[in-house]
Parts: C-alpha cells; structure tokens; sequence
C-alpha cells in the first residue's frame, strides 16, 4: 500500500437561488388585520450551551461561554400557522422580514401597514398588520 | 504503512442514520453568510442568516449503500435578507446546528446556481444526500 485511501464522508446538495418576484406564492391571504405571534425568541448560539443553576449559560464543562449570542432568532407564528425563524436584534429588525414573507409566501401585492410593533423580542409578543 | 481503515456497510448505514436521528422532527436547512464556523459546536459570529428551508418531518429515510437521502425540503420563499451565501447548516427544528457545510456555485457541498441571495427572493434545494467515507 503506498498511498493512502481514506474518503471522507461527503455532501451533495443542489439548489436554485431566484431573482425576487419569480416564484409564484405558495398560499394567498384575504384583506384585513392579522397578528403575527413570536412562538420563542431564544439566542442564536444558545442551543450550543446548557444552563447553570443561575440559569447563565455555560458550556458542558461549567465555563463561560465563549461568545455570546449576537442575534436572537424569533420564530414567528404567521397566519394559516405557517412558522419561520427569523434573526433579529430588535422588534424593527422583523419588519422587511415580515413585509418579505407577505408578498412572497402570500403574495399581498397591495400596501402593508405594520399596525403595532413589539418592544422586545420576546416570546408571546405579536406584530399587527393590515393587508 | 498509510491507514486503510474500512468499515462494514450496516455500520456506514448507522452512522448516517444518526443524522437523521439528531435532527429529529422538522429540522431546518440555514444558509449564512460570513465566515463557516470551525464545526456545529462553534458559535455563530458575523453571520447573517440569508434564507431558512424547512426538512421534511422525517429527514432522510433509512441510509443504504452508504447514502443518506433527504427528503424533499421545503423551498424560503422570502429570503430573510441580501448576501452572498457562504455555508449552510442541517438543524433541529429548535435551531441546534448539527452539521455544517460549504455553499457555492461548484464543488462545494451545497452548490446553487448563484451565492447571490436576495432579500425577498425565493431560495430551494432540490437535492441532497450524505455519503459515508470508507
């Protein structure tokens, strides 16, 4: 044997990445008021770490993290239960995501009124639209 | 003498398998863009999530011949925001990363037709599979 053989294990994946406006909405939604819920609002790194008894999280081994979490990612409850995560660092981050998600899942072409605005991303806030 | 170490193919199968076991139930596929963390342990830092697709509920059905095949995923229809895509992550429905990999136009473990993702654009992946080493 003069070399060596090892193959790694490895990942095929394809995909497509459109241009806006190209794919057609996956579900419509009538005019009207809507709240769109935040099921959790938890740090992006925090599924990396457990919690001490203090409830500060730490590593496996009791250390301090070592980088805190920068966003939080908000996962939102949109209407016909629909749920997708978003990564945010204030309520205002959301609204180009939420606006986004309107005409491109459920292809509201007409204005898009964010009625009420949560303080703080937080679990059982909601944002208000009207469509 | 260079390693020449081989495993049996159920064992192949197992380990692939396990993937699927940690993702668990509706995991998700992230692409970010910025620097690829060092592995699914590392944190996040400077990332920005570009677009979330949704697994399937089961992830991928039994691994054979050393192959592990997702089932379909479920397109973003709305990216989250403009950037050029750098790498993406196979996680659990509460966002725990379980394996990382490279995204770009060729030979890397995500290839899409462009890394270009823009804010409000659709973003799919049509196929994926994992296969074992030796």
């Amino acid at each position: 044997m003069t070399k060596d053989t090892a193959k790694k294990t490895s990942i095929a994946a394809t995909g497509v990445a459109l241009a806006p406006g190209l794919a057609a909405p996956a579900a419509g939604l009538a005019t009207g008021k809507y709240s769109i819920t935040f099921e959790s609002a938890v740090g992006e790194n925090d599924g990396l770490f457990v919690r001490d008894e203090k409830g500060d999280l730490v590593l496996d081994n009791g250390e301090p993290i070592p980088a805190e979490s920068e966003h939080l990612m908000v996962k939102l409850v949109y209407p016909g239960g629909y749920t997708k995560n978003h990564q945010a660092a204030t309520p205002e981050d959301l609204v180009s995501k939420v606006v986004g998600v309107l005409r491109g899942r459920y292809g509201v072409p007409s204005e898009i009124k964010i009625a009420a605005l949560p303080k703080q991303l937080a679990a059982g806030a909601a944002i208000e639209v009207e469509v | 003498m260079p390693s020449n170490l081989k495993y049996k193919a159920s064992l192949k199968n197992a380990r692939l398998d396990r993937i699927t076991t940690d993702i668990g139930s509706s995991g998700l596929l992230r692409i970010y863009s910025g620097t690829q963390p060092a592995s699914p342990d590392a944190s996040l830092s400077g990332n920005t999530l570009l677009a979330e697709l949704a697994l399937s509920s089961t992830f991928a059905a039994g691994a054979a011949s050393g192959v592990l095949t997702a089932n379909s995923i479920t397109a973003d229809s709305s990216a989250d925001n403009t950037g050029t895509a750098a790498w993406f992550t196979l996680t659990t429905s509460g966002g725990t990363r379980q394996v990382d990999g490279s995204v770009g136009t060729s030979g890397s473990d995500l290839n899409l037709n462009t890394t270009s993702i823009v804010s409000g654009a659709q973003v799919s992946v049509s196929s994926l599979t994992i296969t074992a080493g030796n």
